[in-house]
């Protein structure tokens, strides 16, 4: 065999074995490798963010409601430059709210997080037994430009 | 054989053919023997300034998006050992993105030959900040393995040409492997009842929900709304989209690549017709290895040689390839050289060697020279 095709053998053979190596010890995921688990879990309940803005002199309301139920009108995220992924998976893993947290998701949302009173609501989703699709909205948090309102069940800013 | 640091084209020898598989896999994917027309000279530099800018690009939209992160919600990649909190809210992030340009710009000026290993080291850090918050998205991993390709193929070898056929090879060779490994991770995810029409309408809905967040409202379109009424479309939607991904790997034997990419195309279009996902860079990065893909076909089947033969064939009881009607050597001219995959059909009149070469179709290696004489 040539050289030439050897060392692109070598480079082939080192590069799967890196690749892996990287993914195996990183959950799937090293850049630019990837198991490419997009959409495996199907069937699984999923959660969103969607954001309404309120009045201000609105009394945050808890309460489980449908689409149609909400309270505000649609803010737009496209209006301060961020995807719903990322806001989402902020809003998913955070256990605890606290104020660095918080500070963290009007850091996403801002400079509208400053002006508005923004009302973070949860869109969980799943099949229901007749497999029809059922979506559920958790109001979470009320963000005011000077003060936040945090869901009761959910940890309360000191 | 000897290399030359300037552009020429590789001159193999007669004997650095390979034999035995490990080097016929090789030969299949990167091809080096064939010469290089400068229309392949042009794309391959083609395509490298575009896997280029789009790393460029990258780079700088990812600094700009760190600036708006606090909190490293989930650690990714190199962030799972070093605390890249310091890169969020700060412009230490459009630093590295200089950075990234700056090591660029000398890997493609040829003056430092790990230039691009360089930028790959960066980009990964700027990636493993970026996506920090817990979600990572796939949109840049076709281009950024091209880019791999490249960058492994300017440290390792040192004629244009050679650096050429491995990033395309390469690229090929690990695009078809991502598709089938995301095919292998939903069959071990969820299992055989992946295909199941009632998840389309999960990711549908889920889906809906992110177009309403980000725009403030969501109007289904007629696809979405014709799968969430019938099952039975959603289930097959599912199926040829699973098969595709999982057939990916053929990506390796040129012959499969442009209807592999024809389906990988189809399966895009109908993941952003169903779920409104657009995947722009790798879409683009697919309709560019289906032009050399596409010159493999018009050169195997031989368009422009059928054409030639039509109008040159003599009557003497030839068939349409020109080939004397003995079953047998049409049958290892046409259909057993073209499951060969690797050369094309070997012609029987001469006219076809002198009028048929395509913009992207090799000329005629050593051994099917031998064949014509």
């Amino acid at each position: 065999m040539s050289t030439v095709y050897r060392r692109a053998g070598r480079l082939l053979i080192g590069t799967l074995v890196l690749y892996g190596l990287l993914v195996a010890t990183h959950r799937g995921e090293f850049w630019p490798f990837s198991i490419y688990p997009m959409f495996s879990q199907a069937g699984q309940p999923w959660s969103r963010v969607i954001v309404h803005e309120v009045p201000q002199a609105w009394t945050p309301a808890w309460d489980t409601v449908s689409l149609d139920k909400l309270h505000g009108k649609p803010f737009a995220l496209k209006q301060v430059g961020q995807g719903n992924k990322d806001i989402s998976e902020y809003v998913a893993r955070t256990k605890d709210w606290t104020p660095e947290r918080i500070s963290g998701l009007r850091a996403l949302l801002s400079p509208a997080s400053s002006q508005r009173n923004l009302l973070v609501i949860q869109a969980r989703g799943r099949l229901s037994e007749r497999d029809s699709l059922i979506v559920e909205h958790v109001p979470l948090l009320l963000l005011k430009p000077d003060t936040s309102f945090v869901h009761p069940r959910l940890s309360s800013p000191s | 054989m000897e290399y030359s640091r300037n552009d020429l084209v590789h001159q193999p020898s007669q004997s650095a053919i390979p034999s035995g598989r490990w080097a016929s896999f090789l030969s299949t994917v990167f091809n080096f023997d064939a010469e290089e027309t400068k229309l392949e000279r042009w794309f391959g530099k083609a395509f490298e300034l575009f896997i280029l800018a789009v790393s460029v690009r990258y780079s700088w939209f990812w600094a700009l998006q760190i600036q708006s992160f606090q909190v490293v919600v989930e650690p990714v990649g190199v962030g799972s050992h070093v605390d890249l909190s310091f890169l969020l809210g700060s412009p230490s992030a459009f630093v590295l993105a200089g950075l990234v340009t700056a090591v660029i710009v000398l890997g493609y000026t040829r003056r430092w030959r790990y230039g691009y290993f360089a930028a790959i080291i960066l980009m990964h850090i700027l990636f493993a900040a970026r996506f920090s918050q817990g979600k990572i998205m796939h949109s840049s991993y076709l281009a950024a393995m091209a880019f791999l390709g490249i960058a492994l193929a300017v440290s390792a070898f040192d004629t244009e040409s050679v650096r050429r056929r491995f990033a395309l090879g390469f690229t090929f060779l690990f695009c078809g492997l991502g598709y089938t490994f995301a095919g292998i991770c939903k069959l071990v995810g969820t299992g055989l009842s992946w295909p199941n029409g009632q998840h389309l309408r999960m990711w549908i809905g889920e889906k809906a929900v992110d177009t309403y967040a980000t725009h403030g409202a969501v109007d289904l379109n007629v696809i979405q709304n014709l799968v969430l009424d019938h099952y039975e479309l959603a289930t097959a939607i599912l199926i040829v989209g699973l098969f595709t991904e999982l057939v990916g790997f053929l990506m390796w034997r040129p012959c499969f690549r442009f209807p592999l990419l024809v389906g990988l195309l189809g399966l895009h279009v109908g993941i952003f017709l169903t779920m409104n996902i657009v995947f722009a860079v790798t879409t683009l990065v697919l309709c560019l290895l289906a032009i050399p893909a596409l010159g493999f076909w018009t050169g195997h089947i031989g368009v422009s040689e059928r054409l030639a033969l039509l109008v040159c064939r003599r009557d003497r009881g030839q068939d349409s390839l020109g080939a004397p009607h003995t079953g047998s050597r049409f049958r290892k001219t046409g259909c057993a050289s073209l499951l060969d995959c690797r050369f094309p059909p070997r012609p029987v009149h001469p006219m076809p060697v002198l009028l048929s070469y395509s913009c992207f179709r090799p000329r005629p290696s050593g051994r099917l020279r031998r064949l014509l004489r």
